[in-house]
């Protein structure tokens, strides 16, 4: 936790001296400074499936949305809520889909430990017809 | 320093501590039913927004508040349905999908709010009523008996709830819900039924918090809420998952909020100072967090979704 929020100042320093104009600029909208760079943080470690190394390109993802999203909104005046909004419904997405992919995946492996027993045992039944024979494993989803 | 204490600036500090209360006392006595039932919903600040708009738009067009507060109470509804869909039958990571709820409506009201309105315009607010009688009262009638409707009933939910939780059928399936599901489960009730149904509760109680929250300003902007959502959450562990405690709460978060701005117009908190002012709600509500929920257990199956057999 302690680390969580020594990174958490890091990154408002950098978005202060790097990112954005060397001064801290509240641009009289409430949400402040960070622009809920924090809660999109927390997107991007999501969708990086909690691994450091998939945080990197889902941070540039996530990165990548919020500069298209000033673009659009210079190009076709959509506002740069919308992505904000988007964000919001991968989250939910990614969130209420997780118990039903760990699931299928323990389908999977499931399947794969029988079909081993299967084949380990098969020489006496020639592995032909076993009732309980599970489904071919189906393409399994791809973790983001 | 003393011009604080002539009577009428006295009583319209208190006054609008009561006013500033009521949000978050909506918003946090739905949040109680949710985590008296074991469900954590982080959303609230989210659907308080979207309640928001729609509760400021639908009076922009129609200029009823009441129509407002009813628009308010119908995204609070829908909101409420479909966290519940999320975190009790799809069985979501509370504490993650609350701010994919949060950032949604973020998002969304502020899109919608630029898309369908565009520059800031005022609205109607709610009527004010005197309660006949008791508004005479010099000094009491000031401070309590001269507020909008909202704020009565506001305060009349508490016993409501009160009663609901610790006295009905349901208020008993809640709390077993809550504290041991399997048990309840055993004997015939339905966890996700109950769960369903408080979280829904929750939503609406939130969507009324916003429209509340809009058409007492008289506005709406980005971020309105400013995270009150959040706050009502804290004030539910504060309260110690009790509608007495969550009232007490959202008093001093109100009352802090409404000293702060009477003392800046006073000149009391000098300019330079004022930002750091701004924090104290935030820093009080955390302190009185720190000392008085620590005496309190929270609900034993809090954050943990149920299946039968796990």
């Amino acid at each position: 936790m302690t680390l969580a929020g020594a990174m958490g100042g890091l990154a408002g320093a950098v978005l202060v001296f790097g990112a954005e104009s060397h001064r801290m600029v509240t641009d009289g909208s409430t949400a402040g400074f960070t622009g809920s760079a924090g809660f999109n943080g927390i997107v991007a470690a999501l969708f990086g499936g909690l691994h450091p190394l998939w945080t990197i390109p889902a941070s540039f993802l996530f990165g990548g949305l919020l500069v298209g999203g000033n673009a659009l909104q210079r190009a076709v005046q959509v506002p740069t809520a919308l992505i904000l909004a988007l964000n919001g419904l991968v989250v939910i997405f990614v969130v209420s889909t997780d118990r039903y992919r760990r699931m299928l995946r323990e389908r999977a492996s499931q399947a794969e430990t029988a079909a081993k027993l299967a084949a380990q045992t098969g020489d006496t039944q020639a592995g032909a017809a076993d009732p309980r024979a599970p489904d071919p494993p189906g393409p399994d989803e791809v973790d983001p | 320093m003393s011009d604080f204490f002539t009577q009428a600036i006295l009583i319209a500090t208190f006054a609008s501590g009561i006013r500033l209360a009521v949000p978050l006392l909506l918003a946090s006595l739905g949040e109680t039913f949710g985590q008296r039932s074991g469900v954590l919903n982080l959303g609230v600040d989210g659907i308080m927004l979207l309640g928001a708009f729609g509760g400021y738009y639908a009076v922009l067009q129609t200029d009823n508040v009441w129509l407002g507060l009813l628009v308010g109470v119908a995204i609070g509804i829908v909101l409420g349905l479909v966290s519940a869909l999320i975190s009790v039958t799809l069985l979501a990571e509370q504490g993650i999908s609350g701010i994919g709820v949060y950032l949604f409506g973020l998002g969304m009201s502020d899109l919608l709010f630029q898309r369908l309105v565009g520059t800031p315009r005022p609205i109607s607010k709610f009527p004010r009523l005197d309660i006949p009688g008791l508004s005479e009262i010099p000094w009491i009638g000031g401070m309590f008996f001269n507020h909008s409707i909202i704020v009565y009933v506001a305060f009349m939910l508490v016993p409501v709830s009160m009663f609901v939780i610790n006295r009905t059928t349901f208020g008993m399936r809640i709390r077993s819900v809550g504290e041991n599901p399997e048990a309840a489960d055993s004997l015939g009730v339905s966890v996700a039924g109950v769960r369903w149904a408080t979280v829904t509760i929750g939503g609406t109680l939130a969507g009324i918090a916003g429209a509340a929250l809009a058409i007492d300003l008289g506005i709406f902007q980005q971020n309105l809420t400013n995270a009150q959502g959040f706050i009502a959450i804290a004030l539910v562990y504060f309260g110690a998952w009790r509608p007495v405690g969550v009232m007490a709460g959202s008093l001093l978060y109100g009352f802090v909020n409404a000293l702060n701005v009477q003392w800046k117009t006073l000149g009391i908190i000098p300019q330079e100072w004022s930002d750091i002012a701004n924090m104290a709600p935030a820093i009080i509500t955390i302190l009185a967090l720190v000392v008085v929920a620590r005496r309190f257990r929270q609900p034993a199956a809090l954050t943990k979704p149920f299946t039968r057999g796990t």
